[in-house]
């Protein structure tokens, strides 16, 4: 049997549905491992399993009367189950609804309200308290529906029709909050799933060699791509664990499956960076593993530097930074696989097949360097917010998503965010982002933190003022750090007045538990004591 | 075991069988827990802290571990 990969010769207009990709998948690596048990003593799912476990939810949904285009709806964890029935669903041509098991009953029914599916799927401690009218398969033992969903799919060998749309066919509508709290449906295509796990197949230059620990969840577009359909694509395996679970037994996990990459959060690697004891493992105890972890991608909100030169140097292992959001199928760019040949820390070029702008208020393209609104494109953009045309046509302009998000490009093609557009305050007429300002603090001598804040002023409706802790030993000079800012910034975006932060009667800034600073908390007290 | 939960989710006092995530943890302070759990009891408490956050669980998934039950704690 031939062992090449199906990255090098892949063409979306070939495969342009999933199931064709479980099936070339099947030809192509047989009965080589695809997806690992957390544990001891699972089951081992092998590439030739897919296509059966594609078959046999088939059969399964067929049974519960829900017919091809129809909606399936998911409430997992993350398990071998979940992304067994991320790709049996979808691959069987029906539409996912993969929604959080974190999500409390009224919200589940309001998802359920906007998404209309004919079959839920959970354990019954997610499912027993929706109470939206829908057919339920309450799901008592994970491993065991495994079990019988491939015994189903191995008797069988129905050919599932595919159409021949070019991939264009609904995939999956997955909900996100969005910044102002109203769930919309992103809707999938097909070859948005497909492009973005080739895409980064082809980044990572990935093989059978490689093996994915997926800790980010299967119902975020995160969770599917890199983690689930990329190891389709170019052989390798992959590990679906509960985000939770993972972040305590994280490096239990990488030594007993030793993978070569994971995605997370950004909030995450805070976390394993925090907790620097690696333990030493009882399944690898005083010997380096055979596979090293290549690289930890992460992504998800903004990254600080120190954050990840402190995980770099803590464990010896590359982070890679990403951007996308779940309209663009999740990643969208990333720092070179490799690293980056200056040194300097972005969130990367595109990736294949994606491009990126950077356009300002005339919807003109912004030369390099210049901050202004990121727009993404490519194969994998969403199709449409379900049931939404208005929302729809907001969010594309031209054939491209706007991002909503504020960055620039470099001289060679890197994106940096820098903020959201809507956190931005208008100053004397002047457009402001907070985030602008206090990424150059690391310039103004003596400070060691900051916070900017915009205040109600009477004259010109609002204020910067910089609230700022000193390094041990270093005294407030104020005058300089205005000469400095202002060499560096347009005059609106220069803080009038800086204010050390023991005048809000703190001595430390209250920060998140990941040990971010907590702004909003910072900007109440500086209202109360500063206005 | 309470002293744990009660340290890290900074409070004076909490229930034994009080839903340890409606007094505020998040999955951070989970690990926190878990972490301090195994270096006091040397048990791995990460699939009950998600499942069924109580101190009486956490409690039982102890000593069935020591008691040599394999299939209450991992």
């Amino acid at each position: 049997m031939s062992r090449s990969s199906l990255v090098a010769q892949a063409d979306l207009a070939v495969t342009h549905n999933l199931f064709q990709l479980v099936t070339a998948a099947a030809e192509q690596y047989g009965q080589s491992p695809y997806l690992l048990p957390a544990e001891d003593g699972g089951r081992v799912v092998t590439f030739e399993d897919v296509l059966d476990f594609v078959r046999g939810c088939a059969a399964v949904l067929d049974d519960h009367d829900v017919p091809p285009g129809a909606r399936v709806a998911t409430v997992l964890h993350n398990s071998q189950l979940a992304a067994l029935l991320f790709l049996g669903v979808t691959a069987a041509q029906r539409v996912l609804v993969p929604l959080s098991p974190k999500s409390g009953p009224a919200e589940l029914d309001a998802l359920l309200g906007l998404s209309k599916p004919l079959l839920v799927i959970g354990p019954s401690a997610a499912v027993e308290g929706i109470g939206h009218e829908v057919r339920r398969l309450t799901v008592e033992d994970p491993e065991s529906l495994v079990e019988e969903i491939l015994a189903r799919g191995a008797g069988s060998t129905v050919e599932l029709a595919v159409p021949d749309d070019g991939g264009t066919l609904d995939a999956e509508i997955v909900y996100t909050s969005g910044s102002t709290g109203t769930p919309k449906g992103v809707v999938l295509s097909h070859r948005a799933l497909l492009a973005n796990s080739l895409a980064m197949a082809k980044w990572a230059d990935a093989g059978q060699d490689d093996v994915f620990l997926n800790v980010v969840p299967v119902f975020h577009a995160g969770g599917q791509g890199f983690p689930t359909l990329t190891p389709l694509w170019c052989g390798g395996q992959t590990v679906c664990v509960r985000s939770e679970t993972a972040l305590a037994r994280f490096w239990r996990y990488v030594d007993r499956h030793q993978p070569t990459w994971t995605l997370v959060v950004n909030a995450y690697l805070a976390s394993l960076a925090e907790r620097p004891e690696r333990p030493e493992s009882a399944e690898s105890p005083g010997r380096p593993s055979a596979r090293q972890l290549k690289g930890v991608l992460a992504g998800g909100s903004a990254l600080h530097p120190d954050l990840i030169h402190r995980f770099e140097d803590t464990f010896g292992i590359p982070v890679r930074q990403v951007y996308g959001m779940t309209e663009m199928t999740s990643v969208t760019t990333v720092e070179d696989r490799d690293g980056s040949p200056d040194g300097a820390r972005t969130a990367g070029p595109p990736v294949p097949f994606a491009k990126v702008r950077v356009v300002g208020p005339d919807g003109e393209d912004l030369p390099a360097g210049a901050d202004g609104e990121i727009l993404l494109s490519g194969p994998s953009m969403f199709t449409r917010y379900e049931g939404e045309q208005e929302l729809t046509d907001a969010r594309l302009s031209d054939g491209w998503v706007r991002s909503g998000d504020l960055g620039h490009l470099d001289a060679l093609g890197r994106l940096s965010i820098v903020d959201r557009i809507d956190s931005m305050v208008i100053v004397n007429g002047e457009n402001v982002y907070p985030a602008e300002v206090e990424n150059l603090v690391s310039r103004l001598a003596g400070i060691q933190d900051a916070v900017v804040v915009a205040l109600p002023h009477p004259v010109t409706g609002v204020e910067l003022v910089l609230i700022h802790t000193l390094s041990p030993g270093a005294a407030a000079d104020p005058d300089a750090w205005r000469a400095t800012l202002m060499g560096l910034l347009k005059n609106a975006k220069v803080p009038r007045r800086f204010v050390p932060l023991d005048e809000l009667g703190l001595q430390d800034f209250p920060r998140t538990p990941l040990g971010k600073i907590q702004r909003a908390e910072v900007r109440r007290l500086a209202v109360e004591h500063l206005t | 075991m309470t002293a744990i939960c009660a340290d890290i989710l900074k409070r004076d006092e909490l229930g034994a069988e009080e839903d340890l995530t409606m007094l505020g943890m998040d999955s951070v302070a989970a690990v926190d827990i878990v972490t301090r759990v195994q270096a006091a009891f040397g048990v791995d408490v990460v699939d009950v802290i998600f499942d069924t956050p109580t101190v009486d669980r956490l409690c039982a998934a102890v000593l069935a571990a020591q008691a040599g039950d394999p299939h209450v704690a991992v």
